[in-house]
């Protein structure tokens, strides 16, 4: 599991209380929260996190204002670029609806990648996100390219098993069905069957 | 792995076969695949349906995964983590400060017309609650007003005299043998030269004066005597203090005490802007706080009161106050009205 991952779940429930003091609205809290994840989880990959805990709180008050902010800007601001035909010009293709379908996938399959162990997790994202080469995976980490595969071959199971768990069908993958099922948190889904497929091969040279 | 069981059909698990899809997907993703990999790879799909159902599934979430590259644009729009590191104030800071001296005095309004014979030829300055003002006076001595503070400057050829009022100033007093400065509170009175320190009132009935360099001397004026027509003419034996040390002067009594350098800097962490706290507790802590805002800060547990609070402030952003007791010490923060911020136990 990923340490902003296990920072978040542990204070939830303080960072939603924290989130409450910007917004009475619990479809924003709710938001907001996920947002955090989204963000702490986003910025972990990226960057050395030294207070994962202080960051994440940061982060939501962050993402709480600018919000905020956004919303009393709004009304002014579009006012004033109402000009008929600029409208055709505005980019907000996707709708609200829209927007909180795919985030709640995204949070959804980055819950399922922040519970994977950090090597796994770490090759699977190079491998997903960044999509590198085995082979470069694997010098970027100082293991071998056959544990990279086995690496990537552990979290993709591992992530299916944790969609499974949380109620999804094997025929819903691929087929556009996640995000509108998701409305609930996955962190609160049932633990019964957590498969406990290896993820450090035998022949990882370490780092 | 799989290959070598595409002749015979043994009884696998679901799982046993998804691990397979997903070793698959793997070996197919190699940027070479090799022919025999390749012709592997049809024979194991082909060998049931399980295997292709599991491979069809795996691949659709692998596809769906995509969505992770959203995280990249999110990160980008990500604060930069700012550290909290613990109160510690460098060195340099320290040094830079040639002298100074602090004081804190309380006075009611019987007590201050009593101190302030003569009020011809003062200047008043006053600070506002959440306030803080930087003054030069006319000899060049430096006067640091804290929140909610008043004092009059009173000049004359021989004496350089200021009446602290209410409040907490600091003093940088420039060197002059021949006029003593001399700070007066409704309690007492500070004499100096040249030296830098800070007097803070103690409500009505105590000051507390805090010698960052040099020497004071302190006198307390021996309560409200009939004898005499102010309380700062009166002169009862002083005491002299030095720099590092802090003595909160009471009716009954002075107590006079070293204090280590840390604490020396943190009760004059306010002049930075900050408050700085170390192990003082939450009761404390909300007093001080208290000083310079017009909240009404309320503690609902007794408890509570006791819990020890350390770390730093800027004067004026309370809101980083209230996040560290919510974060950091796990108190829940309510806003009970405009005014009022109710602290109590996290549930």
């Amino acid at each position: 599991m990923s340490k902003i991952f296990r920072a978040f779940v542990e204070n939830k429930t303080a960072i939603e209380r924290y989130l409450k003091r910007f917004s009475r609205n619990a479809e924003d809290v709710e938001d907001f929260l996920q947002e955090t994840f989204l963000k702490g989880f986003a910025a972990e990959r990226q960057r050395e996190i030294k207070q994962h805990k202080a960051f994440l709180f940061q982060i939501a008050k962050h993402t709480a204002l600018a919000e905020l902010r956004r919303r009393d800007k709004k009304p002014s601001s579009q006012l004033e670029d109402f000009k008929g035909f600029e409208l055709l010009l505005v980019d907000d293709a996707v709708g609200p609806d829209d927007w909180h379908d795919s985030r709640r996938k995204l949070a959804l399959l980055t819950k399922a990648v922040a519970e994977l162990p950090p090597q796994c997790q770490k090759a699977f994202l190079l491998r997903r996100i960044d999509g590198l080469q085995y082979k470069q995976i694997a010098n970027r980490m100082g293991i071998s390219v056959s544990a990279v595969e086995k690496h990537v071959a552990a979290g993709l199971l591992k992530c299916y098993a944790y969609l499974r768990n949380y109620g999804y069908e094997a025929s819903e993958f691929g087929a556009g069905a996640i995000a509108q099922k998701s409305s609930s948190e996955p962190d609160e889904r049932k633990d019964e069957s957590k498969p406990q497929q290896s993820c450090s091969p035998k022949d990882q040279r370490g780092h | 792995m799989s290959q070598s069981r595409s002749r015979v059909v043994p009884l696998r698990t679901k799982e046993a076969i998804e691990a397979e899809a997903a070793a698959w997907l793997a070996i197919l993703g190699r940027e070479q695949l090799s022919r025999d990999d390749r012709e592997k790879f049809l024979v194991w799909q082909a060998a049931s349906q399980a295997n292709k159902d599991a491979f069809e599934a795996l691949s659709g979430l692998w596809d769906d995964l995509a969505v992770l590259k959203d995280l990249d644009d999110l990160a980008e729009a990500t604060p930069k983590e700012v550290l909290h590191v613990p109160p510690r104030f460098s060195r340099r800071w320290f040094a830079g400060v040639a002298a100074s001296l602090a004081v804190v005095t309380g006075i009611g309004a019987a007590a201050y017309s009593q101190l302030y014979a003569d009020v011809s030829a003062a200047t008043s300055f006053a600070t506002l609650v959440g306030e803080q003002k930087t003054l030069t006076l006319e000899d060049g001595s430096i006067m640091q007003l804290n929140t909610d503070s008043r004092a009059d400057v009173r000049f004359t050829p021989q004496t350089r005299e200021i009446i602290l009022v209410y409040g907490e100033a600091h003093f940088d007093v420039a060197k002059s043998q021949e006029r003593p400065f001399v700070v007066k509170t409704s309690q007492g009175e500070v004499r100096a030269t040249g030296t830098a320190f800070t007097v803070r009132t103690r409500g009505l009935e105590a000051f507390e004066v805090t010698v960052e360099e040099g020497s004071v001397a302190v006198a307390a004026s021996l309560g409200s005597q009939p004898g005499s027509d102010t309380g700062a003419q009166a002169k009862p034996e002083a005491i002299s203090l030095s720099a590092g040390q802090n003595a909160v002067i009471e009716e009954d009594g002075a107590s006079i005490a070293v204090i280590k350098q840390s604490d020396l800097i943190r009760k004059l962490s306010w002049r930075q802007g900050l408050l700085a706290y170390s192990g003082e507790t939450l009761a404390e802590v909300v007093d001080d706080v208290s000083r310079y805002t017009d909240i009404d800060i309320q503690i609902s547990d007794p408890e509570l009161s006791q819990r020890q609070i350390g770390g730093h402030f800027r004067v004026g952003d309370l809101e980083a106050l209230f996040d560290a007791l919510e974060m950091t010490f796990g108190l829940k923060v309510e806003r009970a009205g405009p005014k009022t911020i109710l602290l109590s136990a996290a549930s």
